[in-house]
């Protein structure tokens, strides 16, 4: 799982959002969005485009604080996981999505390329939107909070 | 001289320098929201003022582990322009982070606010 850069770590990170399997079986999340591959999940990172399909999730890096007691190499960072579904019939499917989420980030831990494991998780379920947002459309937002030790800083002190 | 426990004073003088620190701290994030919500959310040229004058500061509550303060709307709009959404206007998915961003810039300041007024409470009366 290479974190050699910030946008292979944010390729590791989407992965495993995607292709995360439950203990109880069941659809993966790519499965859920949609999309017959990774790169055609609807699993978009920092914006969806103008022409995506309901239901999608839109994902972010964010607040990613640097910790100099680790010498700058522990690299907190939050992911934030938008789901969008509509109509509102869609509710528990977005919610379902985002347990599935839940699943496969709280307990992870990925040792190899690099170190990265969970911190904890906020979950909000959006209020129905008022305008100018769309009323119809179901908003679920996680933002997991992640201790990542990227090779791209850790570099520095591996012999 | 007898002996007598300053500790009640002491007691008393945290818990309101923790107060007064937080009040100190929200202002400032709420100073850095309000110029960062002035040019409204898209152009500017449609802003009523209605963002700037809905940001207020909560009073300091005790959760169980500290004190806590914290600087708010209630304008369902802001959030959906903060985390983003699917506007009807523009027909498409649209984002546009004022909050965040301000409260991260000014952090530091925030924090040099509470420790001044935090330090000016505890040494009051000495």
């Amino acid at each position: 799982m290479p974190t050699d850069s910030t946008v292979n770590l944010g390729t590791v990170i989407r992965n495993r959002l995607l292709t995360f399997v439950p203990k109880a079986g069941g659809q993966t999340l790519m499965q859920k969005l949609g999309g017959a591959t990774t790169d055609q999940a609807r699993l978009y990172r920092d914006a969806p485009p103008d022409t995506a399909v309901y239901p999608f999730a839109v994902m972010r890096l964010i607040n990613r604080a640097n910790d100099r007691d680790y010498d700058y190499e522990k690299d907190p960072l939050d992911v934030e996981v938008m789901f969008f579904g509509r109509p509102r019939s869609q509710a528990q499917l977005m919610e379902d999505c985002a347990d599935l989420a839940d699943q496969a980030m709280l307990r992870w831990r990925e040792p190899t390329g690099g170190l990265i494991y969970s911190k904890g998780r906020t979950r909000d379920t959006l209020p129905p939107p008022v305008e100018p947002a769309d009323r119809e459309v179901v908003q679920v937002r996680c933002v997991y909070s992640l201790a990542v030790w990227p090779t791209y800083l850790t570099q520095y002190s591996t012999p | 001289m007898p002996w007598e426990s300053r500790a009640p004073i002491v007691r008393q003088r945290y818990v309101e320098a923790q107060r007064k620190g937080l009040l100190a701290a929200a202002y400032v994030g709420r100073n850095a929201v309000v110029k960062a919500l002035r040019g409204g959310y898209t152009s500017g040229d449609f802003v009523t003022g209605h963002s700037v004058n809905a940001v207020t500061i909560g009073e300091p509550v005790w959760n169980g582990s500290g004190w806590e303060v914290a600087v708010g709307t209630n304008l369902l709009y802001n959030l959906f322009w903060e985390l983003g959404h699917m506007n009807i206007f523009l027909r498409h998915y649209v984002r546009v982070e004022k909050w965040r961003p301000a409260a991260l810039d000014s952090r530091l300041e925030a924090i040099e606010a509470f420790s001044r007024v935090f330090a000016r409470v505890m040494e009051s009366g000495v």
